[in-house]
This record gives structure tokens, sequence and C-alpha cells, in this order.
């Protein structure tokens, strides 16, 4: 019965996506991921990951270390506004950026007379995934630094280590696997990302097309095989993030 | 020990370095990622006037969307406290071949990019589709209606429910039902009287952040959905196509009139739960959860029994609470 409902609810899709782009074949399979629009889709997600995780990864090693490590007012308040891209709906969170920086937002007319474009455009895309992956790096290394304490970088501190000597030597060893697990989630996130992209990406082929706009737009053009192809390599993404994040939980847990 | 711990941290302060430029890089960053994009949400809203917003939020069309997207999370969250339960028992309970790797599988919806979830979901439950093919000749139609998004919202909620319960089960002590059954109680009355009320806040909790969770969601439901206006058009929806005609006030008008009804706040608290609050008098060392400080914790208290309070909160620990995260990724 649990099998049934296991394989019904999560086995089937999955084999949904695979089944159906390689419905026709493996030839149309190739062309489709070969094409120029899904390569430059492919080729954006990449540029975007690339662009946001090591952003919000310095940013969440940043912020967790200052929440960690010291005590100051505010700090309840910080960890609560870190939290805020999770509280709100993507679509809302590519909503912000064009009413900041579209055509009748506040920097609109600026921008349109320097000839600058972020909306329907790469930086507006790379805005809105910075957005939506800002909180899970720190998410995922405050409650773990935090039950590390701070004896032993003070020790190393008073042994005459300098700061980034603190950090490479003593904090990082300790921290590193849910630091990578914190990256691969936000990785996976960034390169998955629906709502907020499809706001601000204005779906121009070829130039402001990310790999999950791309499964759309083929799809709403009834190219069902190319669209699964496409489609199967995220589904290859989610897949790989899992059993990194398996190996990874059994290794916190020795 | 209050004092000693005063003082380490007065002296943690002054050994560790880099607090200045962290926090400096920390603030600056947010503000600039976060903080002032979404004060343009809430600065633009001033342009509008109340008689226009409460025109839009009042809109049948509005309404109308709000009740689909309301009644096919409920109905998704309902089912999948059922199944999420069977499937919880049956991966803490059993021991069968690939156990781990089904275990693993579970967390599939929560790391699959939510529109390929709903092509694959559209393409299962059209008319020439596996399962569309067999419901046909029953004259039964499940894409395109609210009957899919109510599948889609299942694939997207079951994670959650099977995740909070199956700690809690895990936790559970089997003495106590071995005794339920030596003293006679048969097998269907020891799981109510024994194992059901230990459970029952970890289902709630289950529900609510599945339900919060269908309420927000996008990727999945757009293409399974139709969007046809008054029939299977949802919230979140709505807005896009607001935006696609260039009403960014509309949107944000929907928008707010969203925010300000109770399910959103409630879905405002499901992602909060990702930030622990301590709940008063709790000696807790993770604390509790904005869900279950307003939402579980009230309900539990309905549920009270001295007896039956076995309940530890572990779906807000660890790595877990990240998966929560990637929740959101509607």
């Amino acid at each position: 019965m649990a099998g049934l409902v296991l394989l019904w609810l999560i086995v089937l899709p999955l084999v949904t996506v695979l089944s159906e782009a390689l419905k026709r074949g493996i030839d149309v399979y190739w062309a489709a991921l070969s094409d120029p629009d899904a390569r430059a889709a492919l080729r954006l997600t990449l540029l975007v990951a690339a662009i946001t995780v090591p952003l919000n990864t310095v940013f969440g090693v940043m912020a967790a270390w200052t929440i960690t490590k010291f005590q100051f007012k505010g700090k309840k308040l910080l960890t609560t506004l870190i939290d805020l891209p999770f509280a709100i709906s993507p679509v809302i969170g590519g909503l912000i950026f064009v009413l900041v920086f579209g055509r009748q937002g506040w920097f609109g007319p600026w921008l349109e007379a320097h000839d600058i474009k972020i909306i329907f455009a790469v930086p507006g895309i790379v805005l809105a995934t910075l957005f939506v992956t800002f909180p899970f790096v720190a998410k995922e290394l405050i409650p773990l630094m935090e039950e590390q304490g701070t004896q032993d970088e003070e020790a190393a501190v008073t042994l005459g280590a300098s700061g980034w000597q603190v950090f490479w030597k003593v904090t990082l060893p300790s921290i590193r696997w849910g630091l990578l697990y914190g990256i691969i989630l936000c990785n996976a996130r960034a390169m998955g990302e629906f709502g907020a992209v499809s706001v601000v990406s204005g779906h121009i082929r070829g130039e402001t097309n990310t790999l999950p706009l791309h499964v759309e737009i083929l799809y709403n053009e009834y190219q069902f095989s190319a669209s699964f192809a496409v489609a199967s390599l995220l589904l290859l993404l989610a897949l790989a993030t899992l059993l990194i994040k398996n190996l990874l939980t059994r290794k916190n847990a020795h | 020990m209050a004092v000693a711990n005063k003082q380490n941290n007065r002296a943690a302060r002054r050994v560790l370095p880099g607090f200045g430029i962290g926090m400096g890089f920390t603030v600056f960053y947010m503000s600039l990622v976060v903080l002032v994009p979404l004060s343009a949400l809430l600065l633009n809203k001033t342009g509008l006037t109340w008689d226009k917003f409460w025109s839009v939020a009042t809109d049948p069309r509005v309404l109308a969307s709000y009740r689909i997207s309301l009644g096919t999370a409920a109905i998704a969250a309902g089912v999948n406290t059922v199944l999420g339960l069977l499937l919880a028992w049956v991966l803490v309970r059993y021991d069968f071949p690939g156990k781990r790797l089904w275990d693993a599988l579970i967390d599939l919806p929560f790391a699959l990019p939510t529109a390929v979830a709903g092509v694959a979901l559209t393409a299962i439950y059209s008319a020439n589709g596996w399962i569309g093919s067999l419901l046909a000749p029953l004259g039964i139609k499940a894409a395109f209606t609210p009957l899919g998004i109510t599948i889609a919202l299942m694939f997207i909620g079951i994670p959650f429910v099977v995740r909070t319960v199956q700690p809690v089960l895990q936790d559970a002590e089997r003495d106590v039902e071995e005794a339920a059954a030596t003293l006679g109680a048969g097998r269907w009355r020891t799981f109510r009287a024994v194992i059901l009320p230990t459970l029952v806040p970890s289902l709630l909790t289950g529900f609510a952040l599945a339900f919060a969770r269908g309420i927000g969601e996008y990727g999945s439901v757009v293409f399974i959905s139709g969007n046809m206006p008054m029939k299977t058009e949802i919230a979140p929806l709505l807005i896009m196509s607001k935006l696609e005609q260039f009403d960014y006030a509309g949107a944000t008008a929907v928008r707010c009139s969203c925010c300000s009804s109770p399910f959103c706040c409630c879905s405002a608290l499901t992602y909060f739960n990702i930030g622990r609050v301590r709940p008063p008098g709790s000696r807790r060392r993770g604390g509790g959860t904005w869900l279950e400080l307003y939402l579980a914790e009230p309900l539990r208290r309905l549920w009270r029994r001295p007896h039956r309070q076995r309940w530890r909160s572990r779906g807000s620990n660890g790595a877990w609470s990240a998966w929560q995260a990637s929740c959101c990724c509607g």
C-alpha cells in the first residue's frame, strides 16, 4: 500500500520525465539538448549559479560568523531578517525587482537614460536568484557554529593566530560539511528557480532564458520531447543533489 | 553561571577578530539584496488609493482565485496527512530492501525544480497520459481542473508530512504499545489510543506546512491548472498575469490583500519556521518555531492530555530545516 503511494506520487513523475524525454528516440533527445537555444539556456543557468552561489556563500559565512561568535543587540532581528526571503513567495521576489528597476520603477528612468538594462536582462535574473537563494548557506551554518561555540577560536587567538589563520585552520575544518551542504542546496535552488526568475526574465530566447524557463517555453509550444529532454537535465541535478545530501548527512552522523 | 557566561561573552567580543567587517558586510549585503527591494513593495503600495486597492482585492476573479488556492491546498494537505503518516509508518517500522533509497526519494519533491514537476504531472494526467487515459473513460478529467491542482500540491506537500512525523515516530516508545497489547488492546485500539495521540502534534504541523506551501506554490501548478479565470486560476498566477499586463499596481494590490489575509500569514509563519524562537518558559535549547508557537501550540493545547505530552520538535533542527527552506521553490 505504502509502496503504491510512493510509486504513484513520487516515482511516476520521475519516470515520466525520462520516458517522455526519450520517447522519440535518442536522436531527438540529443537534438533537443544541442539546440542553440537550449545551450544558451544551460550557459545562462550555469552563469547565474556561478555568480550567485559564491556571493551568497561569502555572505552566509560572514553572517554566521558575526551572529554566532559575538554578542550584540538586535541579533534576533538580524537572524529573522536573513530568513525573510523564505517568507516571501518567489513571484513576489521577482516583483520587487521589477518595482525597483522596471520602467516605471524607482531607477527606471535613470537606467533608461543611461541605456542600462536590468529587468528582462541577465542582471535582473542574477538579482532575483540572489534574493531567493539568499538565506541558504547562512541558515545551514548558524545552528552548526552555534553548537561549536567560540572556545577553539579563542584558544587559537591567545596562541597568537591571526584572524585569517583562525578562520582557515580552526573554524573552516569544523564546518566544512555543513558549508558544503549549504552550498549544494543553494546551488540546486539557484539552478532550479522558476517563479522569481520568470517575472524578471522577459523570456527572450537565447538571451534571458534559464533552463526551467526553457522547459516552460518548449512545453507551451507543444515540443514535448524537447521540453522533457531539458527537464531531464534538471532532474539529474535534483537526483545529484539528493545523493550528495544523503552522503553528507551520513558523514555528519559519524 | 550567568555571570561567568557574560564575562565569557565579553571576552569573546574582545578576543575574536572580525566583528566589524562581518557585521558591516552582513548588513550592507542584506540591505542591497533584500531590504531595499522589499521596501519598494511597501512604498509602492502607497501610490494606490484605498478604493482602488479594495476594488482590486475584492474583484470576483481575485476572490475566485483565493477560493481555489485555499480549497485545493486544504484538500491536498488533508490527503497528504493520511498518506504521509502511512509512508512514515512503513519507513520507520519495517525493514525492506532498498529502504534507504525509498527514504531518500521522499525528498525528491523538494529537490526537483517545480517547473519539471509541473510538466511531468501534466503529462501524466492529461487525456492521453498514463493516468489521464485511465481516468478519461470514467469521465474524470484530472489535468486542467481543480483535481489536477490538488494532485500537484500533493506531490509538493508529501515530504513535509513524512519528514515531520518520521522523527516523532522513531522516538515513540514501543514498550508502551507492547504494554497496551498485553493489556488486551487490539491493534486498532492500540493505534488509536496509544500511537495516534503522540503523533497528532506532528501531523498538525505537517498539515500546516503542506497547506502553507500549497497556497504559495506557483511552478508546479501553472502547467496542470490550465489557468482558466474563475475556475482554475490560483492567486500567485493572477499576480503574474497582472504583471504581464504591466498592471503593477494591480499586482501589488493582489499581493497585499493576499498578505493581509490570514492564510498568507500562515504561509509566512511556515517559512519563519526556519528561524527558531524560544517558546516562553521553554528550556529546550533549540527552542520552538514560529509555527509551533502560533499555530501548532494552540492546537496542541486542545489535544492536551497530561500523559500524552511526549512530543519533541525535531522538525526544526539541523539539516531538515534547510530542506524546509528549499521547499519554497515556488
